[in-house]
């Protein structure tokens, strides 16, 4: 079999912050001790509540973050401890798309200067041919290349979300995490966004991180799907598989909250109400980290962390200690 | 069929902008009954907010009503054809006894609406003092009890900290029970769970619908989110470009919707049973909404429809009922009147060349 794109094992980050009520820094662990894999080729989408490390985990793959132990495999070459420089030749070869088509993009560039600037940072082909590539993007994300000369305000929010993903492209990445590139798009240029993203990876045999709230989108455009709970990975399987048959409580929570667009089935559906709120992260429950919550838990729950373990088959691996038995 | 609550007519906001007028609400009609939910669905741009501020009377200085009644249990809150000022002055008297009483509303943001500096306590037992006559203890315990309706643990205890001790589905939560602390009729609550995760989106809504069904209180829902409208409302009403595009039972919009726009909006959302067909491309709407400084004549579907005809340039479609509860607007559904239009257009032409 290909060896995956991505591996990581045990990857951690922490934060520090400062805390008026203790004296010494606490520390919020945004990441704990998560290993996954992303093939050629593959979607991995990324779900879990607001702050349970998903953007963290994101950029601690491509270092952004340094992190604070645990490994991260970049087509089989261990780029953990890799300097800046040593570093610099595969910054491009993994690339990210973020959320905020607006705040992404410097207002005072041209779109064909900011679909250009990367290939410029990185010293890659002659200024002519850097035109016509960008010409070329453009195309490729559904722009007109004859808007070149035009600024980013003069562009819609779904617009300005494609020039964001040409300047991704430019580098001819082979991952890209995508951090909620659709979340602030209406719904109906969403699907456009996906479209493009399948279309481009298709295309080039990419790898992405998808990253967002739209449970259905994941699913749509997910090969794999991992669900996050305050920085732990507990479940990580085939989208399908997940969806239709989650194994954590948390995931069965998640999938039974997520609102449905069609009226009888939303009716039909039993929800799974969670009580209370997701714990902070600065205090993490010692046992399991969903323990507070979870409508299953036993007391041994409290005392014992689970690791994530074979479950049910293909792949499947959940973190709850009902399923180990 | 249920006693109206609120009833919009014929309402037409613009707003005066160093670029020109903005069309932002164009002809909009529609009704709440008591003890109704009602979803508004559309894109950013689209028109909900400004819509349903104007029925609180919320407007910023460059916006006017240009047109239109908004009448809620009888009586007009629209400030359209006030001149004088003195007529003003008694509008806005008038809309002050109903704001935050007999109306309230939710933003997205619960910080906008929370102070700081506050505590909860002071901030709810202030707003029940406020809108009724009863003693500092009375509305104390009052606020008490509201925290306990609607989930949080320990009020008695919660009364004394401030909003950022709170998460923010707790806020959130806070909101509604300042909201609800008047008993009002109705409830207007603008994407109040946008920023929420799914888990505490649910609590949300469940305790919004609890709530209204409690009291009899009408509710009227703005989101994005088909996912929302479809568990919570029983009447939608699709927006789109500053018009109702249409309106119907939850029923007849998500399985019998007519128009275009709506047509494409469900189709652009992945379905549960369909996601299995995973490597099939998402049924998307080309390009993007309309430029309201811009539009004033015809569909403003016009140039994203895929089924748009000659006459979708230049004429606005007229509303053309299919049930009782069931209506839209689109040419594709008025055939008749289209034709009449553009025989009656020739007609004109060949008088004025004769
Ligand atoms: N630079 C930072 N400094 C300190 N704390 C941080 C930093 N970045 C993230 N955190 C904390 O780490 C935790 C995880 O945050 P992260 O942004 O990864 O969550 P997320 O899952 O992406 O959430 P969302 O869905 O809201 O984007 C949070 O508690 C957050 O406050
Ligand atoms: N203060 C203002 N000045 C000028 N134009 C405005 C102002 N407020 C709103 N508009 C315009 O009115 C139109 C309708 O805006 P509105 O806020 O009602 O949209 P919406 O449907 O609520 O969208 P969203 O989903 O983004 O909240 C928009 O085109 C907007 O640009
Ligand atoms: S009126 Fe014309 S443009 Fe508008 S939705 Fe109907 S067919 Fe499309
Ligand atoms: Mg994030
Ligand atoms: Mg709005």
């Amino acid at each position: 079999m290909d060896q995956p794109v991505i591996k990581i094992e045990d990857l951690e980050k922490s934060f520090k912050v400062k805390s008026s009520s203790f004296k010494r820094p606490a520390r919020v662990r945004a990441v704990n001790k998560v290993s996954l894999e992303i093939k050629k080729g593959e979607t991995l989408g990324l779900v879990g509540e607001s702050g349970c490390g998903k953007s963290t985990l994101g950029r601690t793959i491509l270092k952004v973050h340094e992190p604070d132990g645990g490994k991260i495999l970049f087509e089989g070459t261990d780029i953990t401890g890799f300097s800046r420089a040593q570093m610099r030749p595969y910054r491009k070869r993994m690339q990210m798309i973020f959320q905020d088509p607006y705040a992404s993009l410097n207002p005072r560039f041209t779109v064909g200067e900011l679909i250009g600037e990367p290939m410029e940072i990185y010293d890659m082909y002659t200024r002519a041919e850097r035109e016509v590539r960008v010409q070329e993007l453009m195309r490729t994300v559904g722009l007109k290349p004859d808007h070149i000369r035009r600024y980013p305000h003069e562009f819609s929010g779904g617009q300005r979300q494609r020039i964001g993903i040409a300047r991704t492209l430019a580098l001819d990445p082979e991952f890209i995490v995508c951090d909620e590139p659709i979340s602030a798009l209406d719904v109906s240029i969403q699907s456009q966004i996906v479209n493009l993203l399948e279309k481009i990876q298709a295309e080039r045999q990419l790898s992405y991180l998808f990253i967002a709230h739209d449970l259905g989108m994941v699913r749509h455009i997910s090969h794999r799907i991992g669900v996050m709970y305050l920085g732990y990975l507990v479940e990580v399987g085939e989208a399908d598989e997940v969806y239709s048959h989650p194994l954590h409580p948390y995931t069965k929570a998640l999938m039974s909250a997520a609102p449905e667009p069609d009226p009888r089935a939303a009716r039909a559906r039993q929800r799974i109400m969670l009580e209370g709120e997701i714990p902070n992260p600065l205090d993490i429950p010692k046992g399991c980290p969903f323990c507070t919550r979870c409508p299953q838990a036993k007391p041994r729950c409290r005392e014992e962390r689970p690791e994530l373990k074979e479950a049910g088959g293909s792949g499947r691996q959940a973190a709850c200690l009902l399923l180990e038995g | 069929m249920g006693e109206r609550l609120l009833t919009i007519r014929d309402l037409n906001i613009e707003f005066d902008t160093p670029q020109g007028v903005v069309k932002a609400v164009r002809d909009v009609n529609f009704h709440v009954d008591k003890g109704e939910i009602l979803g508004i669905v559309g894109e950013s741009g689209s028109g909900k907010t400004v819509s349903v501020m104007s029925c609180l009377g919320l407007l910023t200085d460059n916006e006017k009503i240009v047109r239109g009644e908004i009448l809620f249990e009888g009586e007009n809150l629209s400030s359209a054809g006030i001149r004088t000022e003195k007529e003003r002055k008694r509008h806005e008297q008038f809309l002050n006894t109903i704001r935050g009483n007999k109306i309230s509303m939710i933003f997205q943001d619960p910080m906008t609406y929370l102070n700081p500096v506050l505590t909860i306590g002071t901030q709810l037992t202030e707003g029940i003092m406020t809108h009724q006559k009863c003693s500092k203890k009375e509305a104390w315990d009052k606020s008490v009890e509201l925290l306990r309706k609607v989930g949080i643990p320990g009020p008695e205890r919660r009364m004394y900290q401030y909003p950022y001790e709170f998460s923010g589905g707790m806020r959130q939560r806070i909101v509604i029970a300042i909201a609800l602390s008047c008993d009002p009729k109705l409830l207007i609550a603008d994407e109040p769970t946008t920023a929420l995760d799914v888990t505490v989106q649910a609590q949300i809504l469940e305790l919004i619908r609890e709530r209204a069904k409690a009291d009899n209180t009408s509710v009227i829902m703005i989101t994005h989110d088909l996912g929302v409208v479809a568990s919570l409302c029983e009447r939608i009403i699709i927006m789109y470009g500053g018009k109702v595009a249409e309106e119907g039972l939850a029923e007849e919009i998500f399985y019998e919707a007519k128009h275009p726009y709506t047509q494409g909006l469900l189709g652009s959302v992945v379905k549960r049973r369909q996601a299995g067909d995973r490597r099939e491309p998402l049924e998307s709407i080309p390009g993007t909404p309309p430029d309201l400084l811009k539009i004033n004549r015809g569909c403003p579907f016009m140039s994203r429809c895929p089924k748009a005809m000659k006459i979708c340039k230049d004429y606005i479609p007229a509303v053309t009922p299919f049930s009782q509860t069931h209506s839209l607007s689109c040419w594709l559904y008025c055939k008749e009147q289209a034709r009449e239009l553009v025989e009656r257009q020739k007609a004109e032409m060949g008088a004025g060349l004769g």
